[in-house]
């Protein structure tokens, strides 16, 4: 099993065989137990997927040398802002404002980053 | 903004105390995220205490009978929304990594801000206790419509809600940076099948996360936007859809806080048998197995409601004893015959081996909708969710401290310190918890603040407070030892116990870059064991 995906896609078929249990085998089923279990099921799938096409070119890169900052503010930033946009929806709508302000300021400082790595990569 | 530098060369960082907070180093991430954790265990301890003396005696003492809702609840939220999933999830930032043999961790920014996010969350949880009406007091699930607005005005819910948004974002967040990393930063050789054991405890952990958080974040949203705009829920059908969207999440949480520990436990026990963890394939395929059925008995926290498929979530609940017995046998195949050492973490293992069979057996008993009937809502599944939670997210947790303390700090904690640590534990787990079945099977339902005179229960609840007395000293010893081992700096070297995977071929701490000299050759899921047998 070099493929990380395939790990992925067994759970999957884990998740959907026990699924299919619950929807063939008993009769009433309300919509939730339908959705949460195909969803689950459908987001496994999808992970493994993009886990295959990674991996696949995971192996050159892993070991390349990162250029990621040793800090980054703007991503605690980014965090503090999102919380101070949810307290707002209690609080009032000044906090969102300030929130989605800061928010952006942050979205600004991780663009500046991912610059700079691209530059040096 | 600081320099940015090339991983594989980047010089010693020297950020100071207030780099480590925005660090994207994955090492101080883990500590950092596993710090914050902790603290949350405290406070949420903290709580359950004053609870334990409220119901020292009947009448009441300490609080008001709302005041005993708003404890219980932040208790419970705090512990599984603040304290376990986050620090499962930074054993694993810190400790996958080094275990596949990668520099770093996969996206570590979006780590970042989710630890930031749980630290956010968590203040914007506690901050009800400021507010007029007090903190939320809705229990750790919030059934709707006693969580409504009519129900519980306070702003203090809203704010539990808003925490717990972005606790459940931020564990989403991380997860997916672990898989991630697991997925594509192993080293040459590392196949998914030469994985760590706690790796792949790893793996199904951030699974489950990724596939089961979401609904808590639906259910969530949806009971906000009830509560301030009113028209999501209705009626009956209501009151069942949100119990079906929290518990998607609240049963696969409670193995979210459970098999990383798991994975501890059996690095534990592998070191200190000496032995390499046996059964290693089928281990593997019974925690996909356990991750898998564990998402799908959601339905057993609703038998009572008759709104579920009972014989379908009572099947899969019962199926559960498969992959658990499979656990439990490899963990006794690997001491069998093994130089055991009995090494304050391998106490810490076997007392999580001890503690989780009292609560899995009473798990398969409330999992049979008859005698659920008999125990719901009482002290009986108070005892038995504390033998599972306590037994096994908190004595796997201090397996873990103590096993990779050494590695993380560089020094080594007192072993004399850490048996009385356990051992008190121990006993006072047990003295806390096992009198509350009997109060349940007599029938003491939970959440209530008094109990009558007459009932004859205040012996077992005398005994159950003065067992929590007992865990607090056991704790105060295991900061004791933590302070001293810190103060001391007895260097630990980069391997003091014999260990089996990479994280032992470097030294302690590991240097930012982790591996600077080339990694031993990855030929099983023990290389380090490899080594030493073909040594000798
Ligand atoms: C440190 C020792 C602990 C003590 C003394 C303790 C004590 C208590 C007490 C007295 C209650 C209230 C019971 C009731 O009135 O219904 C409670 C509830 C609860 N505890 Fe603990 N507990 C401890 C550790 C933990 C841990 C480690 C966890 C989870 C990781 C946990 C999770 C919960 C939950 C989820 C509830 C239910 C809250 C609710 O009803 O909404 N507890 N605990
Ligand atoms: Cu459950």
């Amino acid at each position: 099993m070099r493929r990380p995906g395939v790990a992925i896609l067994v759970w999957a078929a884990l998740l959907g065989a026990l699924a299919v249990v619950l929807w063939a085998v008993f009769e009433e089923v309300d919509y939730l137990s339908v959705l949460m279990p195909a969803f689950a099921v459908a987001g496994t799938a999808l992970i493994a997927l993009a886990g295959w096409r990674a991996a696949r070119r995971a192996g050159e890169r892993a070991f390349a040398p990162q250029a990621v900052p040793e800090t980054s503010w703007p991503a605690v930033l980014a965090a503090l802002a999102l919380a101070l946009v949810l307290l707002g929806l209690e609080v009032g709508t000044f906090l969102c404002l300030i929130g989605a302000g800061l928010f952006a300021f942050a979205v600004g400082g991780l663009a500046r980053e991912w610059r700079a790595e691209r530059r040096t990569r | 903004m600081t320099a940015v530098g090339a991983a594989g060369v980047r010089p010693r960082p020297r950020r100071g105390w207030l780099g480590t907070l925005a660090s994207t180093d994955h090492k101080a991430l883990g500590a950092g995220l596993f710090t914050t954790a902790f603290g949350f265990f405290l406070a949420a301890g903290v709580l359950a205490l004053l609870m334990r003396f409220e119901l020292a005696r009947p009448r009441l003492q300490l609080m008001t009978l709302h005041g005993y809702d708003e404890l219980f609840t932040l208790h419970g939220s705090t512990m599984f929304y603040l304290f376990a999933t986050p620090v499962a999830l930074a054993s694993g930032v810190y400790l996958v990594p080094l275990q596949i043999g990668a520099a770093r961790l996969r996206w570590a920014r979006v780590a970042l801000a989710g630890w930031w996010m749980v630290i956010a969350g968590g203040l914007i949880m506690w901050m009800g206790f400021l507010t007029a009406q007090g903190a939320a007091d809705v229990g750790w699930y919030s059934y709707w419509p006693l969580s409504d607005m009519p129900n519980s005005p306070g702003i203090g819910t809203d704010y539990w809600i808003v925490g717990i948004l972005l606790a459940a974002s931020a564990a989403i967040l991380i997860a997916a940076c672990v898989l991630a990393t697991i997925v594509t930063l192993r080293a040459p050789g590392m196949t998914m099948l030469r994985l760590p054991v706690f790796t792949w405890t790893m793996v199904v952990t951030c699974l489950m996360v990724l596939t089961a958080f979401p609904a808590l974040v639906v259910a969530m949203g949806l009971l906000l936007a009830q509560r301030q705009l009113g028209g999501v829920f209705s009626g009956a059908s209501g009151a069942f859809d949100y119990q079906h969207l929290f518990w998607f999440f609240g049963h696969p949480v409670v193995y979210v806080v459970f098999f990383p520990f798991v994975g501890a436990i059996a690095e534990a026990i592998a070191i200190f048998s000496g032995r390499r963890w046996f059964g290693y394939r089928p281990f593997v395929l019974s925690l996909l197995l356990f991750a898998a059925l564990s998402m799908s008995v959601w339905g057993h926290h609703m038998f009572t409601t008759s709104a579920v498929e009972n014989r379908y979530f009572s099947l899969t609940s019962t199926a559960l004893l498969v992959p658990a017995g499979i656990e439990y046998f490899d963990a006794l195949a690997t001491m069998w015959r093994g130089r055991i050492r009995f090494a304050t973490p391998l106490l810490f293992a076997l007392g999580f081996l001890v503690l989780f069979v009292i609560g899995g057996t009473t798990g398969i008993f409330v999992g049979s909708p008859p005698l659920d009937y008999h125990v719901t809502d009482s002290y009986f599944i108070v005892a038995h969710f504390h033998y599972t939670l306590f037994g096994g997210s908190v004595m796997g947790l201090f397996a873990a401290v103590y096993l990779w303390w050494p590695k993380v700090t560089g020094t080594l904690l007192s072993e004399r310190l850490g048996r009385w640590h356990f051992w008190l534990t121990m006993v006072g787990m047990n003295v806390t918890f096992f009198p509350l079945f009997f109060l349940g099977w007599e029938g003491m339902p939970r959440r209530v603040a008094d109990y009558p005179r007459s009932s004859g229960w205040e012996t077992l609840n005398a005994v159950s407070s003065a067992g929590s007395a007992l865990l607090l000293i056991s704790l105060l010893v295991f900061l004791l030892n933590v302070a001293r081992s810190l103060r001391r700096r007895v260097p630990a070297g980069p391997d003091p116990w014999g260990g089996q995977t990479l994280e032992w071929a470097t030294s302690s701490p590991p240097p930012p870059e982790n591996f600077p000299a080339p990694l031993p050759p990855v030929r099983s899921f023990a290389p380090l064991q490899d080594l030493r047998e073909a040594a000798s």
